[in-house]
């Protein structure tokens, strides 16, 4: 009956993003759902404001963790991210925000983790179509959604 | 269409004059109840000083506290070995109250919720259930003696259980229920659970009331459920269910004006307000037996709609209930009512319809903050989130004239009671 439609193309991925309470033990509830459906949480990052945040979270299995809260009555947001992999090189991540500086596109937030000797940035911008643009030009090597599966 | 032709489609001449006639009667009647004996002793009135509908003014007004200071049986115009029912009050705040009913008191009243339940188009074919609490509260037995009356096959669930409720409306497909409009989200919510769309059942009737709600609210029950939904109106004092109902046109509630005599008026000045403006229902009972009313001011807030009804029926139609008198907030010397807020809450499709109103004191200073859920996630951005926080308390303002703090809070974390939902919480300090 819920029904998750999402257009992909294979320079996205899709991050969950969930509305919380500023509130003890609100974390914990949403990583117990994430364990029952035995999925892995490759990155997180939670944002505090002062009465409510938003925990947003990489997992390989997106739909299936968006699925799952939703149905424990979690408001939760499929967000489409770009997991851009970068060179383990001082001045790399200088460099490629400054192509997007370059093009007019904002970053509304970002957070990075390490895989495999590399940098990853987990960006969402104000554009999706000019990012697409900016990574194509300057054949910058993203994470799809198939990769994240290797996780599971 | 009518379940009752004639007095379904009286003019208005013939409804003030079978009024004119049933009231004659009541007034002498009201002469067996110890308590209007003295109340016409005491304001010097004869039961023939009211001559037209319009000397009703000069009777006073009844109130609950006369209904409570006469408890148990003090109202009563028949000897009670005549009555065959007592219906109670909860009596939370001070004596309960009880209304006492003969079998032809019933009859008349099973009559008037048959009357509005085909009014909405059932038959005796529709399978009837009731989500009602039975025993004292009205909404139990009204309904199921109406809806046998009717000749439906009815099945009395009672209140509560929602995964019961849930299974009988599948198992035996149930077509038409009864449900407070904050319980018949609950059913939705607990059907999705179970995976079950409700769409898929038989269910096409919901008849709702007990409860304040909004024009918005009923649509979102009506699209969540896949029915039509039709807003009632009653009270104990009148019996129960079956005072006014609304029709198939959906707008506004046709009062039985063969059983009541309708006034609106001002609650402070209790004079009658112009025509089409709000004020308190005041109901004269005229076809009861055991425990005739006369002028019971109802503490509801409502008004009556101008203008003819499509539907064929001149009994007049009360606008849906603005709250009850009693639930009026002060805050800060403005006259406040949650279906106000509840009103303004409904616009925003990313809100559930759960909400509380909290007032408390800070610094000597009384303020009022409203939590309200949060139902989607609509989107990842903060800014957004903020904008829907800011609209939401804008346009709370512009309604109440006082400005709200706005908390969205999660799914689930507001107190949802089975029975009526507690929408006030008030913890200001004196």
């Amino acid at each position: 009956m819920i029904c998750v439609t999402i257009n992909s193309n294979t320079m996205s991925i899709h991050q969950i993003s969930i509305f919380i309470e500023n509130k003890l033990g609100s974390l914990n509830e949403i990583l117990d759902i994430i364990k029952s459906e035995k999925l892995q949480i490759i990155a997180s990052t939670v944002s505090d404001t002062v009465e409510y945040g938003i925990y947003r979270l990489i997992t390989p299995e997106p739909r299936k963790a968006y699925l799952a809260l939703k149905s424990r009555g979690l408001a939760v947001n499929l967000t489409e991210v770009f997991a851009i992999s970068l060179a383990n090189t001082v001045g790399t991540a200088a460099e490629t925000i400054s192509y997007f500086t370059l093009a007019g596109i904002n970053i509304e937030y970002m957070y990075s983790f390490y895989l495999d000797n590399r940098g990853i940035l987990i960006m969402r911008t104000s554009d999706t179509t000019k990012t697409l643009e900016v990574i194509t030009a300057h054949k910058l090597n993203c994470l799809n959604e198939e990769e994240l599966l290797q996780f599971n | 269409m009518y379940l009752h032709a004639a007095l379904e489609t009286l003019s208005r001449n013939g409804i003030e004059k079978l009024q004119m006639e049933r009231l004659r009667k009541t007034l002498n009647h009201c002469q067996n109840s110890p308590f209007y004996r003295n109340r016409f002793e005491e304001y010097k009135l004869s039961p023939e000083d009211i001559k037209t509908l319009d000397d009703l003014k000069r009777i006073p007004f009844t109130t609950k506290t006369d209904l409570r200071n006469n408890y148990p049986f003090g109202m009563a115009a028949v000897p009670l070995d005549k009555t065959v029912r007592l219906h109670s009050s909860s009596g939370t705040t001070g004596n309960p109250t009880v209304v006492l009913h003969t079998q032809q008191d019933l009859d008349q009243w099973a009559e008037a919720v048959a009357r509005c339940l085909y009014m909405v188009g059932l038959r005796k074919s529709d399978i009837f259930q009731n989500s009602s609490g039975y025993g004292m509260f009205t909404g139990g037995l009204g309904f199921q003696y109406g809806a046998e009356r009717l000749g439906m096959l009815t099945v009395p669930a009672a209140a509560g259980n929602t995964l019961r409720q849930i299974k009988f409306i599948t198992d035996f497909g149930t077509t038409a229920l009864h449900a407070i409009p904050s319980y018949a989200s609950r059913l939705y919510e607990v059907m999705l659970q179970q995976g079950i769309d409700p769409r898929d059942t038989k269910l096409r009737t919901l008849l709702i009331g007990a409860e304040p709600h909004s024009e918005a609210q009923r649509k979102r029950i009506e699209e969540m459920l896949g029915v039509k939904a039709y807003n009632s109106f009653g009270m104990s004092e009148m019996c129960g269910p079956g005072v006014a109902f609304e029709c198939p046109e959906q707008n506004g509630m046709h009062i039985w004006e063969d059983y009541y005599i309708v006034e609106i008026i001002n609650p402070d000045t209790l004079e009658p307000v112009a025509d089409g403006e709000i004020g308190e229902l005041v109901l004269t009972t005229i076809n009861r037996e055991a425990m005739p009313l006369l002028r019971y001011r109802t503490r509801d807030l409502t008004r009556i709609l101008p203008g003819a009804c499509p539907c064929g029926r001149n009994h007049v139609r009360l606008d849906r209930m603005k709250g009850r008198s009693d639930d009026m907030i002060i805050l800060k010397g403005v006259n406040i009512f949650p279906i106000q807020v509840e009103t303004i809450l409904m616009k925003f499709e990313e809100l559930s319809s759960n909400y509380l109103i909290v007032l408390s004191t800070n610094n000597n200073n009384d303020e009022m903050s409203v939590e309200v859920e949060l139902e989607e996630l609509f989107t990842d951005d903060y800014s957004k989130l903020q904008w829907l926080t800011k609209e939401i308390t804008r346009q709370l303002k512009d309604e109440l004239l006082v400005t709200p703090k706005l908390k969205l809070v999660k799914k689930g974390s507001l107190p949802k009671s089975e029975g009526k939902a507690v929408r006030v919480n008030d913890m200001r300090n004196h």
